[in-house]
């Protein structure tokens, strides 16, 4: 008996290791999808991106805690370049994002070498979870409490910068871009740098990802705008009635959800290589069961 | 002062749905004039404000704003010298923040939007005397969707936002047309009232005639891409209703329809 409980609790803390750090994700595309209301495809190639990036890094020695404002740089280029693609040359939003995740599966394998997945194996290799702030909590829970601060701390500066006046013409420019345009600002940037934004938390996600799975893996990004967007729209229409949490909450509990439901379907049985299937039937499930729902959500934003 | 000169505008130029809206059109409104227009649909009234707001550009021929080439200039950069309130009552406000917030932003409209707090609360009470005069009780809804107020409300809240800043021009595209008449006169009035106390250049596109005699200092009927009719002064004070009646009546008959 205990040998079950056992294993139930520590499949629960790895699917909340997990699910949190995909919470990066899912607020990454919760910023493309429903607040610059821009269906961005170039997640599925900046969130490997952010993991090559780290191995690399890694694997040269650079601090571990350097490399997530870096991946969140480069994550943030790529999706200004999305963004430039789209409203400079006039591009679709659609094809931008196709475009941009084309391109970077190159440029990932271009950064790790060429080759297809890297290891962060040997111990010398510094990551967030073996540091200093790792020996500071009992190692049970050390990886846990740390992917926790990561998210929470991103969280809240995510939380702040929404109350800025540039993180509300955000929000305005998904809702009306013409009133962006009416009080003088180039709405073009406004899409820009709101890409930016998200696949910034996009790569961040993949960084902690790597330095969690201690690999990169080029197929990796493949079905994480899939991953995201269910994310986003689990927490959106399951805490749909719960008004005091933020949208940025619920996005989170969704993405511990979603990533449940996957693991748990894993669980039943069926190989890895069954993953992606997974996730996309997961996601048309919930699409299907949940049209009416989301129909409201739609009208609410 | 807004200046058009020789404008010429086609759509879809060289293809089979080409169609030439204007064509050498010439308009001069003096500061502080408030022109009424009015025409047909299709007559180019819209085509001529998206010309002045920069959503579209003109073939040929200048536009100038207060003496300065605003020709070439993008749509948001002309924004912030020029007010504009759409029939579409969704257009002027973001339905996904409160009022508070969307006033909050059209504060600050021509400065930069930066990392400093969108909401200044200090401003609140500002904000509520603007709100508190127009009758409709949106000084106490500070903290409601845009969203879930009603047309007439926003686009009330629409023509304080655009009014708040210092504009050279202000346009209004048949902002009345969505709405009952009950609040369309409403809103009718705010806006010969805002115009009057800040004496800001107008031109108003109306499709009620009773609005178009009523208000502002010129007339202005538009046929096909012409200023058909163009009063001001005495002969602009002397015109009716009927009188504009007949000659859309005498207009449609020569042009067949
Ligand atoms: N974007 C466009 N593309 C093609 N034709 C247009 C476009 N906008 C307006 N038109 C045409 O130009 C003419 C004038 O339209 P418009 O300026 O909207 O008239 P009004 O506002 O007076 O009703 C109409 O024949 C209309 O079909
Ligand atoms: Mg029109």
């Amino acid at each position: 008996m205990p040998n079950i409980l056992n294993t139930a609790l520590n499949m629960s803390q790895s699917v909340l290791e997990q699910g949190l750090i995909y919470a990066l994700l899912a607020l990454g595309l919760y910023v493309s999808y429903s607040v610059l209301n821009f269906p961005d495809l170039s997640v599925d190639g900046t969130f490997p991106l952010g993991s090559a990036v780290t191995a690399v890094l890694i694997a040269r020695g650079v601090n571990p805690w350097l490399c997530l404002p870096i991946s969140f740089l480069c994550g943030a280029a790529a999706g200004m370049i999305t963004g430039v693609i789209h409203v400079k040359f006039r591009v679709t939003n659609l094809l931008s994002g196709i475009l941009m995740m084309t391109a970077l599966y190159s440029v990932n394998l271009i950064i790790s070498n060429g080759s297809s997945s890297l290891f962060i194996m040997s111990p010398a290799m510094g990551k967030i979870f073996t540091g200093r702030l790792a020996g500071v909590f009992p190692p049970v829970v050390s990886k846990l409490l740390i992917i926790l601060i990561c998210v929470a701390a991103v969280k809240l500066l995510f939380d702040l910068f929404m109350k800025t006046k540039c993180g509300m013409m955000l929000m305005v420019c998904g809702a009306n871009e013409q009133m962006v345009k009416s009080l003088s600002v180039d709405s073009g940037k406004i899409k820009m740098l709101g890409l930016a934004l998200a696949n910034g938390l996009v790569a961040l996600s993949g960084c902690l990802m790597c330095q969690y799975k201690y690999s990169f893996n080029v197929g990796d990004g493949t079905g994480s705008m899939v991953i995201g967007l269910a994310s986003v729209i689990i927490g959106m229409t399951v805490l749909h009635k719960v008004k005091f949490l933020k949208n940025t909450t619920k996005v989170i509990f969704g993405s511990v959800i979603y990533y449940a439901c996957i693991k748990i379907a894993l669980n039943l049985g069926l190989p890895p290589h069954f993953l992606k299937l997974i996730i996309a039937a997961l996601f048309l499930l919930m699409l299907i069961f949940n049209n009416k729902i989301l129909k409201g959500v739609k009208e609410d934003a | 002062m807004l200046k058009l000169e020789n404008i010429y505008k086609t759509y879809n130029p060289g293809l089979i749905n080409e169609t030439k809206v204007l064509e050498d059109f010439s308009l001069t409104v003096p500061k502080g004039q408030f022109v009424t227009v009015i025409g047909s649909n299709g007559s180019g009234k819209t085509t001529i404000l998206n010309l002045i707001c920069g959503t579209i550009f003109p073939n040929r021929g200048k536009i100038y704003l207060g003496g300065k080439d605003i020709t070439a200039m993008t749509e948001y950069r002309r924004a912030k010298h020029i007010g504009r309130v759409f029939q579409d009552t969704q257009k002027g406000t973001s339905p996904n923040m409160t009022i508070l917030e969307n006033l909050s932003l059209a504060d600050n409209k021509g400065r930069f939007y930066g990392l400093t707090p969108g909401v200044n609360r200090k401003r609140t009470n500002y904000y509520k005397e603007l709100l508190a005069p127009l009758g409709l009780g949106l000084e106490d809804k500070m903290n409601v969707l845009a969203g879930s107020l009603s047309g007439g409300q926003r686009q009330v809240l629409a023509m304080v936002m655009c009014t708040m800043a210092d504009i050279d021009l202000l346009i209004l595209d048949e902002h009345t047309a969505a709405l009952d008449p009950k609040t369309s006169e409403l809103i009718i009035e705010l806006t010969n009232k805002i115009v009057r106390e800040k004496g800001i250049t107008t031109l108003m596109v109306t499709h009620n005639l009773r609005h178009a005699v009523s208000y502002g200092d010129r007339l202005i009927m538009f046929h096909r891409g012409a200023a058909e009719m163009d009063l001001s002064g005495e002969a602009r004070a002397n015109v009716d209703v009927d009188d504009l009646l007949d000659r859309f009546n005498h207009i449609s008959i020569e042009s067949g329809n």
